[in-house]
């Protein structure tokens, strides 16, 4: 059987869940195995247009972004967004609570005319159709792998529906937030093993929130700490850019 | 012979780290074009972190880019301490400095091994190449798997990390995983030389192209600086303090450009491994310097392609002097500092680090409750962009002169832009055409 062709394409993103991809070293010979990258412009000079399986990486940013995507969609059977810039917009969207012309302008001075970029940023799905998403900034390399293989077997990849809090609590992580610590992880989306509580930086919600998140809950107990609403949208904003709640 | 006419274009050279597209034009032997033109989209940065506290900047700003994000959280750790005036442990300054050189590690094995290898034997990618120079493939899986696990056992993540913080570390390794550490760095050595020996078997890959220009990096009186040091240029041989940054790097825009450069005492100036290289050369000791001699490295040197070179010796500088400061912290436990509380006052900062492509800089100005007003960051790639353009413009006269035509041209041209190895998202400033 012919291996299924697989092309990563990047739009405006750090390319950190491309690296990711690459940090897979003991896996990668493994999964060169089993699928053909015909288009990988950070690693291969090799570029065909006949793939089944697109992985996009970064969020839209200018026109120019939204044609090529499209173009894109149209050559794939299945488009998965890579990453928290593809999925939701990730912290690329906080230039959205800005005014796009005075941003720009703030950055690029009287050169900011050369620009042309849309009003907000988006993310892929809000341009394009999008089989699955993998969430986090970055992505985390074994939930990559896991969703790759599934694809291939022809199965539907899931995401868990429980917070970050499970995984944290199963690593017997003493908890942030009773340290006095802002954290996110109730009503953020697992997945990642609570990768940052395991290192003692409280969840910062990278993986979007929760399909029903106790916003309520949460919004107590970080008042208790002394938290403002302006404080915790600022908070929020960081990767819940794309969210109703933020706005 | 006749004089050829011919056009060269790239569009989206592949294997470097951004988007970016590279034209010339040759008429009747004469080079009348020659650009660089940089694509990426603009994602302002300096504009979004407007409005965010002091401690979320690093945070913010090592998302600028995920090849460089140690070395962008380090220089901005730097920028926010020095306009909060806060003091760092010498056993945080030690593991800040075993970070940054797995960092560097980690993004000079992936550029030899992965993006540059590939041109010496003609091959499109590393993957055919593990079919071809499985040893090679392999060696370099392994190598950069542990400069990955250095940065995971050290930050907490290959990209970006969770355990710098302003003022210190959230969690410090332990005894057993600075041993084991050291045992990655020992395990390695026959892979390390093994790259450096495929590299130096195919050297004469590497054109003879030399151009003379100015070299700016860190310099330092002990330590090969990447974490530490001050800004100087190889033209004043003068040192400068990071104050005075911005009439170091004189930004500009030229009318018909596609980027922000810099320029200094010449109309362009170099950066990154070749540029510490050169600008270092007595701190390049031990096995870095038989790496060196296996080049017939001497400082200084001006072939844009030793670019790759100087990357090799750093290499072999990091494994050395990670495994120095492995047992620098084990003499000190070490210790379980925890963060220190931190005083929020307005004031402004600069973080001056050596990014593996070149010198970084993050200014950031924060009001009396520590919110972030003012922001700007001077980014390798940007400084590097006119220096490359001009090596492509006294290259393509070079390589016509030796009778190349336009495909040589194209492979050379592509070859060097790599050997910069240019970060392209990095360069925030990027400007469309």
């Amino acid at each position: 059987m012919a291996k299924p062709k697989v092309g990563f394409f990047d739009f405006s993103s750090c390319e950190g869940c491309q690296l990711m991809v690459l940090n897979c070293e003991p896996e990668l010979l493994d999964i060169l195995s089993h699928i053909d990258i015909v288009n990988f412009r950070e690693a291969t000079t090799t570029r065909q247009d006949d793939y089944e399986i697109a992985f996009i990486e970064g969020s839209i940013i200018t026109p120019h972004d939204i044609e090529r995507l499209k173009g894109i969609r149209e050559k794939a059977k299945m488009l998965i967004a890579l990453g928290a810039c593809a999925h939701t917009g990730g912290l690329n969207k906080l230039r959205n609570f800005q005014d796009a012309q005075e941003a720009k302008e703030y950055v690029y001075g009287k050169d900011a005319k050369f620009f042309d970029v849309l009003p907000k940023v988006l993310a892929v799905h809000e341009v394009v159709p999008v089989e699955f998403s993998i969430p986090g900034c970055p992505i985390n390399r074994f939930e990559f792998i896991s969703v790759l293989k599934q694809l291939l077997q022809g199965t539907t990849p899931t995401l868990p529906d429980y917070p970050v809090c499970v995984e944290c609590k199963l690593n017997e992580n003493e908890c942030l937030m009773l340290k006095g610590q802002v954290c996110l992880g109730p009503i953020t989306r697992a997945g990642c093993d609570a990768r940052c509580p395991n290192n003692g930086f409280p969840c910062t919600g990278c993986r979007g929130m929760l399909d029903d998140p106790h916003l309520e809950a949460e919004q107590i107990i970080l008042s208790k700490l002394g938290l403002t609403v302006q404080d915790l949208l600022r908070r929020y904003r960081l990767f819940y850019g794309y969210s109703e709640v933020v706005k | 012979m006749a004089k050829k006419s011919f056009e060269v274009r790239t569009n989206y050279v592949t294997r470097v780290e951004g988007h970016g597209h590279i034209w010339a034009e040759v008429k009747n032997g004469k080079l009348e074009n020659c650009r660089l033109e940089i694509v990426e989209s603009p994602r302002m940065f300096e504009s979004f972190v407007r409005g965010r506290e002091w401690w979320e900047l690093p945070w913010i700003t090592c998302r600028i880019c995920g090849i460089c994000s140690h070395s962008h959280m380090l220089t901005s750790l730097r920028a926010v301490e020095d306009a909060l005036d806060v003091e760092i442990s010498e056993q945080t300054y030690i593991l800040r400095t075993l970070v940054d050189d797995a960092e560097q590690l980690e993004s000079h094995i992936l550029h030899v091994a992965y993006l540059v290898a590939p041109d010496l034997f003609n091959a499109p990618s590393v993957i055919p190449l593990a079919e071809s120079h499985p040893e090679l493939v392999k060696a370099a899986l392994r190598l950069k798997r542990m400069a990955n696990d250095i940065l995971l056992i050290t930050t907490g993540h290959e990209v970006h990390s969770m355990r710098m913080v302003v003022g210190g570390f959230t969690m410090w390794p332990t005894k057993a995983e600075l041993e084991h550490i050291k045992q990655l760095v020992d395990d390695r050595m026959d892979d390390v030389m093994l790259l450096v020996n495929v590299v130096a078997e195919n050297a004469d890959k590497f054109p003879a192209f030399t151009r003379e220009t100015e070299y700016i990096s860190l310099k330092h009186d002990k330590e090969f600086p990447f974490y530490d040091g001050k800004t100087c240029s190889s033209d004043t041989k003068k040192t400068y303090d990071n104050s005075e940054y911005q009439s170091v790097t004189n930004e500009y825009v030229v009318p018909w450009s596609t980027c922000k450069r810099s320029k200094f005492q010449r109309k362009s100036y170099a950066v990154g491994a070749l540029a510490r290289c050169n600008n270092n050369p007595e701190l390049i000791t031990g096995l870095a310097k038989k790496v060196a001699d296996m080049f017939g490295y001497k400082a200084p040197s001006y072939n844009p392609y030793f670019n790759n070179v100087a990357q090799l010796i750093e290499i072999a500088l990091c494994l050395e002097r990670t495994k120095r400061l492995c047992d620098e912290l084990l003499k000190r436990g070490p210790d379980k500092e925890p963060v220190p509380e931190i005083k929020v006052k307005a004031g402004r900062g600069i973080g001056i680090t050596e990014a593996p492509r070149g010198i970084l800089m993050h200014d950031y100005t924060f009001d009396k409750t520590g919110k972030c007003i003012e922001a700007n960051g001077v980014i390798p790639t940007n400084q590097n962009t006119g220096n490359l353009e001009d090596d492509m413009k006294d290259l393509v006269p070079w390589l016509v002169d030796q009778g190349k035509g336009p495909d040589d041209i194209q492979f050379y041209l592509e070859m060097l832009m790599r050997a910069y190895d240019p970060c392209i998202s990095c360069s925030v400033h990027t400007i469309f055409l």
